[in-house]
């Protein structure tokens, strides 16, 4: 192989020419790869600093990856993203300013900086007053004595969105057109949601099997007038609203809330639990629950949970995830896959939420939060999952004002219940829970609470913030059995472990009433109140079995009236029939579809004769009042919405309740029964035998307040005047606070 | 209300419309105008069939 | 290290070796996506994923109240010093998974800049070599010293050395006559050889811009080839290749740009598989 030498001699011209060319090469070839290769790796060298010695090694070429790159890339953005937020929102504040200036109607003058309210759902003043005595309820007593306490009118009906609509509106029933979480299709008689519409998608572009909607489908809420933070927000006062019920879909107003009771579980129902068992299939749960059969697949177990129907395909199938078990006997655990979720339970232990994610079409998945239990895993295997909440992280119905307020909150405390009636009061009357895990789920739920209550305060220098505790109604309704002696459901209660789950409760409620009065400031008004009381639930009365009994209602030919919702009934021939918790309608001509009453003369006639024949109706085998009252809804109040309502309001005695056959439209069996299930407290009874009560960390200027009043007392404590339309009648004819530090100075 | 839309009405009307709404107990003449349109097209709607209603209700624990 | 660059020239060679034909942009976006994995993996393993979601979450929310409450100047800035704080906390948590990165993507990135960074030379292409004098060869003295090269068959020498005494160093210019892989020597006054391959091909293969001597530092930094084997005498060989840039779309740019960009977006896409929070 010929190899070419070369000397280490050259020509002057020659090296002239070549040191030039040399030079340009290595400026061009050589200079500028190394150039670009550095001018890399100074990009990247703050990083390099952070890597220390072994950087100091090779501080040119390391290059930090997407992981780490991604650190600092994604912490520069946000810093970059906020930067860019706050310039534009401080740019734009003056622009907002004057706006919000503007379109004020009159300067409101406030009396106070903020108001603070705080629902305990269902607090009994019996209850309340009781453990007042006895000490147990300091906070409670340290507020009491700081303003004052009282027992509170509740509405009539005294049901949860019957009152906290009048709470919110200001206004009765009869203005705001909720009577009952129930109201009736006339032409079918058939129940309906009385708060909510929530209607089809009928516009879709179809691609083959698949299909796009082209519209969101009708979401309304029913509730009618207008909530005090709508008219506050007119006049620029800010309100945030957690968890109110009947606040679903949310309305917009100046402020935030987050919506409560009768929103629905992704399923879109009011909660449906899912038992996934090996349990050979005998009586489906007849209320709330839906069983599903496990089949045993090698060393494991396998289902199919079945999610929201899937508007983007044909035929609207339910979405699908795969659900596998697999226990390991010797850890006592058990695995358990959902879709690509895996969790390692302990069987009887609730775990946290777990996310799971429905695909619906590509790019398009719809997301829910559950919680689960191994209820067993020895001969049977049973595993809880508890009703599908949305998620309110990325939730697929509006359940927030603004819509990403929800979201918010999540990014702010964790994932949170966003289910309207969250506790899952069914699955532990159908036995499929036990005292224990529901009180843990009811606890969780009010921790959750606290936890997005505190964020809105710490949040809000001036304005109203209301929120709503759902614990206190919750346990009472299920653990009243443990309270008294002889409740028909109160098997068991020498050895029950959570006997006083009502009174820890109240405790425990008391104990954040302390946390509140500790964070007051000057201009804060604290009101603590329930929208009514408690009492007993040992007796259910079918209203449609007495009204059958007395030829009021009548079934078709051959019918023994056992099935729900009224099918049974022969309507040509009825008059009255009850539906729902409230009351009684009456069949009208013209109103109802195969209504038979004439309006007027005749409707007045039948109304009349069944208030003489209910009131103080007697229950024979326990030789008790079972009906105290019943009422002529027209009688009470007047307000545009009075068609919706029951003709007649039944006012139950203590102890007694619409029975559970009756609500469910069931026409058959006895008139009185005995109650046996754990939901063992109510409520829906006459509404003067439930109050609830108020504190105010001010003395109010009335005698008999009322859950009406809140609404214009609201307004009146921002300086604005309550609207005509409002029934209620506000709690302060005067400035509380400037009337307290007068006070507060003659004493000291 | 989230969406909403503008509908143009004679002005005696809206005049009567707004004293009718205070009368009755309205909010806002807004809220009467909705009311009584919601009862005419409640009955031209196609009701809600009975298997919709058993699964919208389920769980309320109250009843069922 | 000379091992550890040794096999991982072998592996990367291996890997490449299906795709030396292809457009390279095409093998560097599957480098992209593997690092992705890879650093997301290690990112995982080695970083707090529990408070780095925590972190992340609370920063999200401070975004969310500064849109909420947008008329409440106060609350604006409340929520700006949040994030900062927050953002601090989390190139805290970044600061161990960053450490852990770096020493594996300093080697990937050496192996890959060989490859993608410069093309082999073109038959009929010329090019510049230069020896460059150890430090202390060079102080002994200013002269030019008697160091000749040798080029195999192949590639010919067409200049006579041109010796630049500030650096100490010698350069010729040659041509690329023939495909193949080449070795130059370069023969110093005392008889000692020091060889340099040069690699001729239309192919995408690794090239060795710079043959240094041994050392912790030089080894890491020009991992294409082995490190001179006898110390003294000479620093280093230095064969000019050209550049090579990538052809995305048309439009031609450095390679570490693609890399950079297809890792990230590969590791945005891949991070909730992958159920890596960062």
């Amino acid at each position: 192989m010929p190899a070419c030498r070369l000397s280490n001699t050259m020509t002057a011209p020659e090296m002239a020419h070549f040191a030039g060319k040399a030079r340009d090469v290595q400026d061009t070839t050589l200079a500028k790869p190394r150039h670009a290769y550095m001018k890399t790796a100074r990009l990247i060298t703050p990083a390099l600093l952070a890597g220390g010695a072994f950087l100091c090694a090779a501080p040119a070429e390391a290059y930090i990856g997407p992981g780490a790159g991604f650190a600092l890339l994604s912490s520069f953005l946000v810093l970059f993203t906020t930067m860019v937020i706050a310039a534009f929102s401080v740019l734009l504040w003056p622009l907002r300013t004057l706006v919000r200036i503007l379109r004020r109607r009159r300067r409101p003058e406030p009396w106070i900086k903020r108001l603070i309210i705080v629902g305990f759902d269902g607090q009994d003043f019996g209850l309340t007053n009781r453990w007042l005595a006895e000490g147990k309820l300091p906070n409670f007593q340290k507020l009491a004595g700081m303003g004052c306490y009282h027992s509170l009118k509740t509405s009539h009906p005294s049901i949860s969105p019957v009152a906290w609509s009048s709470f919110s509106t200001g206004a009765h029933p009869a203005k705001h057109r909720i009577f009952d979480f129930l109201d009736r299709d006339r032409r079918t008689y058939l129940p309906q949601l009385s708060s909510t519409r929530v209607g089809k998608v009928d516009r879709f572009l179809s691609l083959g099997r698949w299909r796009i909607p082209l519209r969101k489908p009708e979401l309304r809420l029913l509730r009618g007038s207008k909530p005090f933070w709508t008219l506050l927000g007119e006049r620029n006062v800010w309100s945030t609203v957690l968890r109110v019920p009947i606040t679903f879909p949310p309305e917009r107003f100046y402020g935030a809330q987050l919506s409560a009771m009768c929103a629905p579980d992704l399923l879109g129902t009011q909660g449906t639990f899912l038992l996934f068992t090996t349990r050979p299939a005998g009586e489906r749960f007849k209320e709330g629950g839906l069983r599903i059969p496990l089949s045993r697949n090698g060393n494991g177990f396998t289902a199919t949970l079945e999610g929201p129907n899937n508007l983007f395909i044909k035929g609207e199938p339910p979405m699908r995830l795969p659900l596998s078990i697999r226990i390991d006997g010797a850890r006592k655990r058990a695995r358990i896959a959902i879709g690509d979720v895996e969790t390692d339970l302990e069987p009887r232990r609730l775990s946290d939420w777990i996310q799971l994610s429905f695909r619906a079409a590509p790019l398009v998945t719809v997301s829910a939060i559950t919680r689960l239990m191994i209820t067993e895993m020895d001969e049977h295997v049973s595993l809880y999952m508890s009703p599908l909440n949305i998620d309110p992280e990325k939730p697929a119905m509006p359940i927030s004002h603004p819509s990403y307020y929800a979201t918010y909150l999540a990014k702010r405390i964790g994932p949170y219940a966003t289910l309207g009636l969250a506790e899952d009061t069914w699955a532990l009357n159908e036995g499929v829970i036990d005292d224990a895990t529901f009180l843990r789920m009811t606890y969780d739920i009010d921790l959750e609470r606290q936890a997005m209550f505190r964020a809105a305060l710490e949040r809000m220098r001036a304005g109203t913030l209301t929120c709503v505790f759902d614990a206190t109604d919750r346990i009472q309704h299920m653990f009243w059995r443990y309270l008294e002696d002889g409740h028909p459901a109160g098997t068991n209660r020498e050895n029950a472990a959570h006997a006083d789950a009502i009174e820890a409760l109240y405790r425990h409620n008391d104990a954040f009433v302390g946390e509140l009065i500790g964070g007051l400031d000057k201009g804060d008004v604290l009101i603590v109140l329930s929208d009514h009381g408690f009492s007993s639930f040992r007796r259910g009365v079918n209203l449609n079995a007495w009204l059958l009994a007395n030829g009021y209602l009548a079934l078709q030919e051959g019918k023994d009236g056992s099935a729900e919702w009224l099918r049974e009934v022969d309507w040509s021939r009825t008059q009255a029939y009850a539906l729902g918790l409230a009351g009684l309608y009456l069949n009208v001509k013209g109103r109802e579809a195969s209504g038979v009453v004439a309006p007027g003369e005749e409707a007045r006639r039948v109304k009349t004769e069944l208030i003489e024949k209910l009131s103080g109706l007697v229950d024979e085998e326990k030789g008790a009042v079972g009906v105290r009252e019943v009422f002529d809804t027209a009688a009470l109040y007047q307000g545009p919405y009075l068609d919706n309502a029951p003709d007649l309001l039944v006012g139950f005695n203590a102890g007694y309740r619409t029975s559970w056959d009756c609500a469910t439209g069931m026409a058959s069996g006895p008139v009185f029964e005995d109650n046996l299930k754990a939901w063992s407290g109510d409520h829906t009874i006459d509404p003067r035998l439930v109050p609830g009560v108020i504190f105010c960390n001010v003395p109010i200027d009335r005698e008999d307040p009322a859950l009406i009043d809140l609404a214009p007392t609201a307004l009146k404590l921002f300086g604005i005047q309550p609207p005509p339309h409002m029934d209620g009648k506000t709690l302060f004819e005067k400035n509380p606070l400037a009337r307290r530090d007068a006070g507060g100075k003659r004493t000291s | 209300m989230f969406n909403t839309k503008s509908v143009k009405l004679d002005k005696n009307l809206v005049a009567r419309v707004k004293r009718y709404a205070e009368i009755a107990g309205y909010s806002s003449p807004e809220e009467f105008v909705t009311h009584a349109l919601e009862k005419e097209l409640s009955k031209l709607d196609a009701a809600a069939t009975e298997e919709d209603i058993k699964k919208t209700l389920r769980g309320l624990g109250y009843i069922s | 290290m000379s091992h550890l660059n040794a096999v991982l020239g072998a592996v990367f060679d291996a890997l490449l070796a299906p795709a030396r034909d292809l457009p390279p942009i095409l093998s560097l976006s599957a480098f992209s996506l593997a690092t992705a994995v890879a650093m997301l993996l290690v990112f995982k393993r080695t970083s707090n994923q529990a408070r780095l979601f925590a972190v992340k979450r609370s920063i999200h929310a401070c975004l969310f109240e500064i849109r909420l409450f947008g008329d409440d100047l106060r609350a604006i800035f409340r929520a700006q010093g949040e994030i900062l704080r927050r953002n601090l906390t989390y190139l805290r948590l970044s600061l161990a998974p960053m450490f852990w990165m770096i020493i594996p993507l300093a080697l990937v990135f050496g192996q890959l800049h060989f490859r993608y960074g410069y093309r082999a030379l073109k038959p009929g292409e010329r090019f510049i070599v230069k020896a460059t004098l150890a430090a202390e060869s060079r102080r002994q003295t200013q002269d030019r010293p008697a160091i000749t090269l040798e080029a195999p068959a192949g590639l010919r020498i067409e200049t006579p050395a041109v010796w630049i005494p500030s650096r100490g160093e010698l350069a010729w210019r040659l041509l690329a006559e023939r495909a193949g892989d080449h070795d130059l020597s370069v023969v110093m006054p005392d008889g000692a050889t020091f060889r340099k391959s040069v690699r001729v091909s239309e192919r995408l293969i690794r090239v060795s811009p710079r043959r240094v001597a041994p050392s912790f530092t030089n080894e890491l930094l020009y991992p294409a080839e082995r490190p001179f084997t006898s110390g003294g005498g000479l620093d280093a060989i230095t064969v000019a290749y050209p550049d090579r840039k990538i052809d995305v779309f048309g439009i031609r740019m450095h390679w570490v740009i693609p890399y950079f960009v297809l890792s990230f977006l590969g590791a945005f896409a891949l991070r909730k598989r992958l159920r890596v929070t960062f």
